[in-house]
């Protein structure tokens, strides 16, 4: 990692108390980014990739969600001892985030250039014509079309890309340092996904900022991120740069990920898939949440817990016998 | 292709009324039409799947619709074996679905079991005593346990309830299965079985498949002809190898540089289309891919010939033998963009 | 790729099926208060002292003692076991005027929602203008062609109470037209009505489950009211309303006659609410998501 970690995450844990009992949603997970970089964050349902950014900024409820960590430090802060107030300056600001879909994204009963502008009005106190200002420059920024006139549209006159382009903006009003982006583009169609992906990567090289992309799909992944969290049932399971991660993946399940996408430029006859589906996270073992799926586990991987080691210069997993892994076949040919 | 395809839809067109509001009907608007499906015509073999792709607004999960009698379409006809399928219930019997959402596809009330042992005795598939066998059969062919037919859906994971809407519309032995988007709202690990599943089952059973989906790799998988729909139309439609590596339309080379790739480069490069995907309430006249399409010139606001490429491979647009079209897709997407 | 939304148990034949121990307090709550209510009125030969009839001259106005717990009223008669037999009256009125038009409300409103056009349109003036009416306003409007009476208290209810199930249930089946389990049901061939009735009515009756518990004690209050003005049961029956509306004379020298019926309502009617408030959240929550 080329610059000194913006957000270093040490052992963050996150709970739930439900009627089931204790669900952990996130178990130990402990990642780092850096200015000008992507971390992508790969998993499927019951990963606990959403759970993380919401547990980052903040935003889950503290009955029921249990947060703790060793470390969560920001821009050599540490955010584990802020307030309310003071994590309430840093959303919006130093770090913002874009959600799924942009129609539940966004107030329908306000004009779009307030719900911008929003952000300058109560974290800066800019006035109003001023802050009018800023929203249409801030539209124009991410490509909308005649943003001076827009400025005044509410949400529902927009399609799904546009809003989605409002929400950015939104975002980077504030000028953060760090941008949480939760599948951005999975309600998004393909022509209007390599839009946005292609405006998130512009911005990120005009302002320099740290992005965390949370998706399931690994494509996307691989062509926007310079390093990857691979998540599985509440940690993560390998980490590295996305190169390495995807040319010779180091666990058993992102190998398995790897080779179960149908490509659009070959086709296979039958795609490896991996048997069984991801566990209910309240009734987890303590070894490896992957044991049962997995087609290299020994009867060690279940009773063992699991913790990122080092298997190379910035690559991790937490598989216990990653050398199996190679053993695997053919993984993902670039 | 041969004289009698499987599945035949001919010149279908679907309009959707979008009722007058208030303040049309004060103003005397007259009320408009969407066009969901503006004239499409495809056919598919016996054993063969069709793939349709598009995005938003390109008519083709109404498409899906019109064919299995759902939506009556207000031109064209459908015919399934030769037979004008609206005028057989036992030919509509014959063509069933699977569908997109696993959370709305199977009635909350009633056990798994239920739900397929209704179809066997409404159409008395097999004898009153065999159903309870039958039942287990089905489950078993569509890989799920025995025991499932005692559980309800809301016991049962995505790919386990997609698996069971399949058993429930393999119980009426159908010849023809639309999938509307059957992965789409999987994870990954999930896809690849269900996807496998299917793939045996249609060799198993000789099924006659359209498989709609937007995610190109999925289509590409799991199809022999490919078709890519935008706004109603059908803009290219062809052997799925042909269409995927050598596309002779700019929208289905837009949809392919769109697609990620796994080549592990971060992304430098703009995006392939700019501007947002017209509504279908007001679609473009002539070519109606022209306000985002890179070629676009004069010529372009007059409707675009079919152009054959070959014997069954159909392009419309204005430039299908142009050079540049026919360079392979990459090379040609980047001469695209230079062009301007 | 959305949250993993698992629906919850999302019928309340499922939550019958034995999950008390997963009940929210106010269903264990209500549905204790209204077991018992339900048991005194069936063992009210047995809980009552007293025959709730018999006259006893030597005791009237008594107040609450250890003979007479609720007291007794002018006539001598027990108000206790007056009240524990006019369980058995209540409930029943309750019963009847509150489910059996929700039967035809709730088929009569499926079929509108899932047919839509005329039949709708046709159906929604009906309740339109019905409900424009008070509904006690209509009730005694009929009640003055028919004559008062308990049997013609019912038909009238029969004939205006079905509207607001009707509306719950069309609401309902109009949502739950578009979901794909009732698309498969069509393309496999099924009748419309296989679909409205075995379908789509078992998913479409929650709210109107939900409403019948309040609508019960409505109903209750309502009877009682119309026996209150005198239209209603007829003395000596001993119905809570009636017996409110006897006690009224004597509300200073003998307020037990009055209130202590009163009072079974409210219990009544709180156990309900407790039941219906229990049975909103339970079956309201369709969907809860997981991580």
């Amino acid at each position: 990692m080329a610059n000194p970690p913006l957000l270093s995450v040490a052992s963050l844990n996150v709970a739930f108390s439900t009627p089931q009992g204790q669900v952990v949603a996130n178990n130990h997970v402990s990642l780092s980014v850096a200015a000008n970089e992507t971390l992508g964050i790969v998993g499927e349902s019951g990963s606990g990739k959403s759970v993380l950014c919401r547990a980052l900024l903040g935003l889950l409820p503290s009955p029921p969600a249990t947060v703790s960590a060793e470390k969560m430090d920001f821009a050599g802060h540490s955010l584990l001892s802020l307030n309310a107030a003071e994590m309430r300056a840093i959303r919006g600001q130093e770090i913002a985030m874009i959600f799924q879909n942009p129609m539940s994204s966004l107030n329908p009963v306000w004009p779009i250039g307030d719900q911008i502008s929003e952000s300058l009005r109560v974290h800066r106190g800019v006035g109003r014509s001023q802050a009018r200002e800023a929203a249409i420059a801030a539209l124009a920024r991410v490509g909308i079309p005649s943003p001076d006139i827009r400025v005044d549209d509410y949400p529902h006159q927009w399609s799904g890309g546009m809003a989605q382009r409002a929400v950015i903006a939104m975002a980077m009003i504030g000028e953060p340092r760090l941008l949480l982006a939760d599948e951005p583009t999975t309600a998004l169609d393909v022509t209007i996904q390599d839009q946005i992906l292609s405006l998130l990567m512009q911005l990120q090289r005009e302002t320099g900022m740290a992005i965390i992309l949370v998706s399931h799909d690994m494509s996307v992944i691989s062509e926007t991120c310079d390093r990857v969290a691979v998540m599985y049932a509440g940690s993560i399971v390998e980490t590295g740069r996305t190169v390495d991660i995807f040319r010779a993946p180091a666990h058993p399940y992102t190998h398995g990920l790897l080779r179960s996408i149908p490509h659009v430029t070959s086709k296979a006859d039958q795609l490896a898939s991996i048997p069984g589906q991801p566990p209910d996270l309240s009734t987890l073992g303590p070894g490896c949440p992957f044991a049962d799926r997995c087609p290299v586990a020994s009867a060690e991987c279940r009773v063992r817990p699991i913790a990122l080691a080092p298997i190379g210069p910035d690559h991790s997993t937490a598989c216990h016998f990653p050398e199996r892994v190679a053993g695997l076949g053919q993984r993902l040919a670039s | 292709m041969t004289a009698n395809p499987a599945l035949f839809v001919d010149d279908i067109v679907v309009e959707f009324a979008k009722p007058r509001s208030l303040a049309d009907v004060l103003t005397g608007r007259k009320a408009r039409a969407v066009r969901a499906v503006d004239g499409v015509t495809l056919a598919v073999e016996a054993g063969q799947t069709l793939g349709l792709v598009g995005e938003s607004g390109s008519g083709k999960s109404t498409i899906g619709r019109a064919i299995l009698g759902l939506i009556k379409p207000i031109k064209g006809r459908v015919e399934f074996e030769g037979e004008i399928a609206a005028s057989r219930a036992d030919i509509r019997r014959r063509m069933q679905m699977v569908f997109q959402d696993p959370y709305s596809s199977l009635n909350p009330r009633l056990k798994i079991g239920e739900a397929i042992a209704e179809v066997l005795r409404f159409h008395r598939i097999v004898p009153q005593e065999g159903v309870a066998t039958e039942v287990q059969r089905l489950l078993s062919v569509v890989g799920l346990p025995g025991a499932m037919a005692n559980r309800r859906p809301r016991q049962l994971s995505g790919g386990q309830r997609q698996r069971a809407g399949l058993a429930r519309a393999l119980a009426v032995r159908p010849d023809f299965l639309v999938l509307d988007e059957p992965v789409a709202a999987l994870d990954v690990s999930i896809q690849a079985q269900i996807l496998n599943l299917l793939v045996d089952l249609r060799r198993q059973l000789g099924l006659t498949m359209l498989f709609i989906a937007h995610e190109l790799g999925v289509v590409r998988h799991m199809s022999d002809r490919i078709a890519v729909m935008y706004l109603g139309k059908i803009m290219e439609i062809g052997p799925a190898d042909a269409v995927f590596e050598t596309p002779r339309h700019p929208y289905t080379r837009a949809l392919l540089g769109a697609v990620p790739k796994m080549d592990l480069v971060k992304r430098e490069r703009p995006a392939v289309t700019q501007g947002d995907i017209p509504s279908p309430l007001n679609i473009p006249s002539g070519c109606r891919f022209r306000t985002r399409c890179l070629m676009a010139r004069d010529i372009c606001r007059t409707e675009p010939p079919e152009v054959m490429i070959a014997a069954d491979h159909m392009s419309r647009c204005h430039f299908v033998l142009d050079a540049v079209m026919q360079a392979p897709s990459r090379s040609a997407d980047r001469h695209i963009t230079e062009a301007l | 790729m959305t949250d993993v939304s698992v629906p919850m148990s999302s019928s309340v034949f499922a939550i019958a099926g034995g999950e008390i121990r997963s009940w929210s307090p106010s269903l264990k709550i209500g549905g204790a208060i209204m077991a018992a209510i339900v048991m005194a009125a069936i063992f009210a030969p047995w809980i009552a002292p007293f025959d709730p009839n018999a006259q006893d001259f030597t005791a009237i106005l008594m107040p609450p003692n250890r003979a007479h717990l609720f007291g007794t009223d002018n006539l001598g008669r027990d108000i206790f076991s007056r009240v524990i037999y006019g369980a058995r009256i209540d409930l029943v009125i309750g019963f009847l005027t509150t489910y059996v038009p929700m039967t035809y409300g709730v088929v009569l409103g499926a079929y509108a929602g899932y047919l839509g056009g005329r039949f709708d349109g046709v159906l929604m003036r009906v309740i339109d203008v019905a409900m424009a009416f008070p509904f006690l306003v209509l009730i005694i409007v009929i009640l003055a062609i028919l004559g008062p009476g308990v049997q013609n208290i019912y038909i009238a209810i029969f004939i205006v109470a079905w509207t607001m199930y009707a509306r719950l249930a069309r609401a309902e089946m109009m949502v739950e037209r578009t979901k794909d389990y009732m698309t498969a049901a069509e393309i496999l061939g099924f009748p419309k009505s296989r679909i409205i009735f075995r379908h789509g009515l078992p998913n479409v009756i929650n709210s109107s489950i939900v409403f019948s518990a309040s609508d019960f004690v409505l109903n209750i209050v309502l009877v009682s009211s119309l026996s209150f003005i005198g239209l209603g049961i007829q003395p000596p029956d001993p119905e809570w309303g009636s017996m409110i509306s006897e006690g009224r004379d004597f509300m200073r020298q003998a307020w037990w006659i009055a209130t202590l019926p009163g009072f079974a309502i409210v219990l009544t009617g709180t156990a309900l609410a407790l039941i219906g408030d229990g049975l909103a959240s339970r079956l309201g929550e369709r969907h809860h998501t997981m991580i």
